[in-house]
């Protein structure tokens, strides 16, 4: 008797939230991989995961209701996202918590609302996120979050002195000093020539950010707008010239050394760009700073709210009373973590050189 | 000398909005999101505009995101309108809910962001339900049909106007509590397959708009044929297809569209039908509770006011002391008024193939 071979499985594994794949096709492994950052290796290999994607054929092969065109769908006791007309995934929103699986389409080409979803496991389990970046540098954890595009920036500039980084969703728990998180690339939005120091670890080297850093000049340039007919091809052309003058970073081409110290202190700190000419820095308590955080994060998550209204749309009657407060008890959740590490809210100006905010954030850490 | 007009304009009594100090410019903008309902007020505005050149912020001006919304030590600005174009606007989200409102906005603006969600909450507090529907009278009855966006809501309407209907609304239908529905004559966004079931309309149309739509139909169909067997650049194909579907449409202020005088835009609130499309090839109907659909619309409403929750958000980051405990519960209120008028109305629930079959729908909805 031949024995069939049991479905691939793969864990993507932090210490803390754990993501299991079941059978992925190699185009959705990677999607996850581009979305989460490389997997790492587990410390507790037998736990459950948090949250279950199980690949599958023929997903939503039966009669279904639509909501709008190409938006989602439901049948009996089903609820749909689509993509291209069919249905991608199945997610029971009334069942979303730590545990949770959700079944997905193996001809998708993505995982919808993969980001959100873990967050929603991650506080389902008494987890408090952060959005933002962690740098373990010498004695001091660095956290950086809020609404700042500097925040990428300055996790390249601390990533050649640090132990360890961190980036897209930070996990806090145990007084933030357990602090675990995504791997995703730094993005670094507004290509500047001062990252020519950092050209070893940037693929493609000086040639790639001079190339983007032309890209952003021109996407940011507002030259000839309102001349007919070339200012409006040209205006059409600065999207795509400003998602090229976007450079992607992957955490593992930073030289972190695990040698450089275990950190016994954490700082937080919320960056925000202003237009005024001198940066602001102010200590926040751990309830302005949740309050800040988490509104901030819902906005983050708008796409998982207007998918979960269509999906009380579909079954009104099945009702996720996690997702209905999610909000506030993130807000509670962070104001018990965030107890323990000083906070600042930094207000920087817009043009601000990456290594002056780096010192400035430094001079806060050493005080 | 700087125009400085002020208009106003009222939404059935529901709602009356005043601008103030606008150029001819930014009445046009305000005109061209409210609809042709501009008349005076002879009361107080519920909503003010306040146009001025500058808009001085105290303090220095914080940026959320890439530029979207910010705030100075004591308000809220909108900072990006229609496609991105950058406005400058003073939001009192902490004071939604109440009247007057004054929203102040730098000149040349290309429009006040979120004003519609704005109104139609404005509309709620006084006691009038918003609702995603189109409106009809027929053969004495005034008829509701809602659902979701591209539910069928404007081909139910097309199809029983090109039958003898009175046009009520398109869009949003507002029911004030009194067993009424009113409308606002927006435009009725016309696609090309309407036409092709539909050709009664295709009169109504100017040769331009009768041009722009075989133009799209042509470049679509070059575009639909040459990505599946283009060498390079089949993904840009594929979605210039995409954006090429998306534009196939004109839209026709209802007297031109319908060839009617637009009347009063109310008419009693008689019956209603849910609209759903399926995947199945053939139309149904069947009766359906009407709660059930207060239900369902609930969550459409909440979903419609996304770009306005999330400005929202926003703003709790900028003053994570502040609250708007009206926006936070008005879903509630919405849940509650839409039972209310739903209540006891005949109700039918039709489902239909995309796109729908003009003539089942019409058979789905006329039937006794």
């Amino acid at each position: 008797m031949t024995t069939l071979p049991s479905p691939l499985t793969i864990d993507h594994v932090s210490d803390l939230l754990r993501i299991r794949l079941i059978d992925p096709p190699p185009q959705l492994e990677l999607a996850v991989e581009r979305t989460l950052g490389s997997r790492a290796e587990s410390s507790a290999p037998g736990r459950a995961a948090d949250l279950t994607l199980r690949f599958v054929t023929g997903l939503g092969d039966e009669p279904l209701e639509l909501i709008g065109r190409d938006d989602a769908a439901w049948s009996k006791d089903a609820f749909y996202l689509l993509a291209d007309g069919r249905p991608v995934a199945e997610i029971p929103f009334d069942l979303l918590a730590a545990g949770c699986e959700i079944q997905l389409d193996r001809k998708a080409q993505r995982v919808p609302l993969l980001v959100e979803l873990l967050t929603v496991a991650a506080l389902s389990r008494e987890l408090a996120v952060i959005a933002g970046t962690g740098a373990d540098v010498g004695a001091t954890r660095w956290l950086i979050g809020g609404p700042s595009p500097a925040a990428p920036a300055v996790a390249l500039e601390l990533g050649a002195r640090a132990r360890r980084v961190r980036n897209g969703w930070l996990l806090l728990r145990g007084g933030v000093h357990t602090t675990e998180g995504l791997r995703q690339p730094l993005r670094l939005a507004g290509s500047r020539t001062s990252w020519l120091r950092h050209r070893s670890v940037v693929p493609g080297g000086a040639p790639m950010i001079v190339a983007r850093r032309v890209a952003e000049r021109f996407a940011a340039s507002r030259g000839a707008t309102g001349r007919r007919p070339v200012a409006p091809l040209v205006d059409r052309l600065r999207p795509t010239a400003a998602r090229f003058g976007t450079l992607t970073v992957p955490l593992d081409r930073l030289p972190a050394d695990p040698a450089r110290g275990t950190p016994d202190r954490t700082a937080l700190f919320v960056l925000v760009a202003s237009e005024a000419p001198k940066p602001f820095v102010r200590r926040l308590s751990p309830a302005a700073a949740a309050s800040r955080l988490a509104a901030w994060h819902a906005t983050l998550r708008g796409e998982l709210g207007a998918r979960y209204a269509e999906f009380r749309f579909a079954f009104p009657a099945r009702h996720n009373e996690l997702l209905s407060s999610l909000g506030e008890r993130e807000r509670q959740l962070l104001a018990r973590q965030l107890t323990g590490p000083v906070l600042y809210l930094v207000e920087h100006p817009q043009e601000i050189p990456t290594r002056d905010l780096v010192a400035l954030l430094s001079g806060l850490v050493a005080r | 000398m700087r125009d400085a007009i002020d208009v106003e304009f009222d939404l059935h009594g529901l709602a009356g909005i005043a601008v103030r100090d606008g150029s001819s410019a930014d009445v046009a903008a305000v005109r061209q999101q409210l609809g042709p309902i501009e008349r005076p007020l002879g009361r107080p505005a519920d909503i003010v505009l306040r146009f001025v050149d500058h808009l001085p912020s105290a303090g220095p001006l914080r940026l959320l995101g890439d530029g979207e919304f910010g705030h100075d030590d004591r308000s809220f600005f909108v900072l990006r309108g229609r496609r991105k174009a950058r406005v400058r606007v003073q939001l009192p989200l902490e004071r939604i809910g109440e009247t007057p409102l004054e929203i102040r906005a730098e000149r040349g603006a290309t429009g006040i962001p979120l004003l519609i969600p704005i109104l139609n909450l404005t509309a709620l507090v006084n006691h009038a339900l918003p609702l995603h529907g189109a409106a009809f009278r027929f053969a004495g009855q005034g008829v509701l049909v809602t659902g979701w966006s591209k539910g069928g809501k404007s081909e139910a309407l097309l199809t029983f106007v090109e039958r003898g209907a009175e046009y009520v609304a398109d869009e949003w239908v507002y029911l004030p509590g009194d067993g009424q529905m009113v409308g606002i004559p927006e435009p009725v966004r016309v696609w090309d397959w309407h036409l092709r079931e539909l050709p009664s309309y295709e009169h109504r149309l100017t040769t331009g708009e009768r041009y722009r739509l075989r133009t799209l139909a042509a470049g679509a169909a070059v575009v639909g044929a040459a990505a599946p067997i283009a060498p390079v650049g089949s993904r840009r194909l594929r979605q210039l297809g995409s954006f090429l579907e998306t534009q196939r449409h004109v839209d026709l202020p209802p007297a031109r569209l319908f060839d009617q005088p637009v009347g009063a835009m109310h008419a009693p609130f008689d019956r209603l039908v849910f609209v759903v499309s399926h995947t199945r090839p053939e139309t149904t109907r069947a009766e359906i509770d009407p709660m059930e659909v207060a239900d369902r619309m609930t969550a459409s409403l909440r979903y419609e006011r996304q770009p306005l929750w999330r400005a929202y958000q926003h703003f709790l980051f900028c003053f994570p002391g502040a609250r708007n405990s009206f926006l936070e519960t008005v879903s509630q209120r919405e849940h509650a008024a839409l039972r209310r008028a739903f209540a006891g109305k005949p109700s039918r629930v039709v489902c239909h193939p995309y796109p729908v079959g003009m003539t089942d729908l019409y058979d789905a909805i006329a039937a006794p």
